[in-house]
């Protein structure tokens, strides 16, 4: 009963948060709601992880494999994200296809005129 | 007479493999190996997302206004519902009330089901649009640069993760079967335990999704 009424109050945060989290995204835009969301989320995986996911009572390894994956995200998306920044603007990339393809725009891409082969190099 | 020449005891499980709280604890961290992999590969959608918003934030942040915001947000009450009946399951079956937890795993897997069918509708809406991806992005509404990016990586990001919640559903199904067949008991119900914390790391990725394309 006792484990019972803990998770159903571990529950009964998530769903605040949710409602906690879709109240403040009402409320802020750009990079600021961007960030309070995400704390929001990382705070909500946390109940989950320790609480649903058992590792309140699991000490040692799956903490360890736990953090360790959280490390690595944070990793990645954080090299990812500075070397991004470092980059000059024309060089990011366009995406998985041509941007001259969006609607509104040519439904051909545009494409450079072949070459002219000057006459002389052919004797 | 020697020792050796007696009958021999009938050991249940050799030695090595230790008694049920290793087993449990092995089981345990081989689950979270395998839910460590899975976070890298949601990694890798993430990262892109966050280069792509990088790299056209006005057209990332327009995006939630093309999105049905109302169906997201109830989506993810029904996941972390959902979540909330599998940790009641575990605790029921951890009393010994097996039928009670086939009952919560039973409500869980509905609201997996409802889950999908709300996704579902939320795809048709976006078909119609012709908000589709790649180089299929027909949608006149949105026609910045950026905009079909932000819908490849919706469908993908959302496409994988739908995916994920039919292979949960598939668990939780198994796992409603054995419970009412009366497999599990107050000291063996580790498949139950590592069944859940497959469908609690669908949650989580969804707790992700939400925020960075329908709130954000």
């Amino acid at each position: 009963m006792a484990g019972s009424l803990k998770m159903l109050g571990v529950g009964l945060g998530l769903l605040v948060l949710t409602t906690l989290s879709f109240a403040l995204s009402r409320l802020h835009t750009g990079t600021l709601g961007l960030v309070v969301a995400l704390v929001i989320a990382a705070a909500k995986v946390g109940l989950i992880a320790f609480f649903f996911m058992h590792l309140s009572e699991r000490r040692g390894g799956p903490r360890l494999v736990f953090a360790t994956a959280f490390t690595f995200v944070a990793i990645l998306v954080g090299l990812v994200l500075v070397e991004a920044g470092d980059r000059a603007a024309p060089t990011m990339p366009p995406g998985p296809f041509q941007p001259l393809l969006l609607p509104g725009r040519a439904t051909v891409p545009k494409r450079a005129p072949p070459r002219e082969v000057p006459s002389e190099w052919f004797p | 007479m020697r020792p050796e020449a007696s009958v021999r005891p009938v050991v249940p499980q050799a030695r090595h493999f230790g008694d049920e709280a290793s087993r449990q604890d092995a089981a345990h961290l081989g689950m979270w190996v395998f839910l460590a992999s899975e976070v890298m590969l949601f990694t890798a959608l993430f990262t892109a997302y966050a280069l792509y918003r990088y790299a056209y934030p006005d057209a990332f942040h327009q995006g939630r206004a093309y999105m049905d915001v109302g169906l997201g947000t109830l989506n993810t009450y029904v996941l972390v519902t959902s979540s909330i009946l599998v940790a009641l399951a575990i605790t029921s079956v951890r009393a010994g009330r097996d039928m009670r937890a086939g009952a919560f795993l039973l409500g869980a897997w509905v609201l997996g089901v409802g889950f999908l069918c709300i996704k579902g509708l939320e795809y048709a809406h976006h078909a119609h649009d012709g908000a589709l991806p790649g180089a299929w992005y027909d949608f006149d509404g949105f026609a910045v640069p950026g905009a079909s990016l932000f819908f490849t990586l919706y469908w993908v990001m959302t496409g994988i993760h739908a995916l994920h919640v039919l292979v949960g559903l598939g668990v939780l199904s198994t796992l409603v079967v054995r419970a009412w067949a009366g497999r599990f008991s107050a000291t063996y119900h580790t498949p139950l335990e590592l069944g859940g914390m497959y469908w609690h790391l669908v949650d989580i990725v969804w707790l992700f999704l939400w925020p960075l394309l329908y709130l954000a």
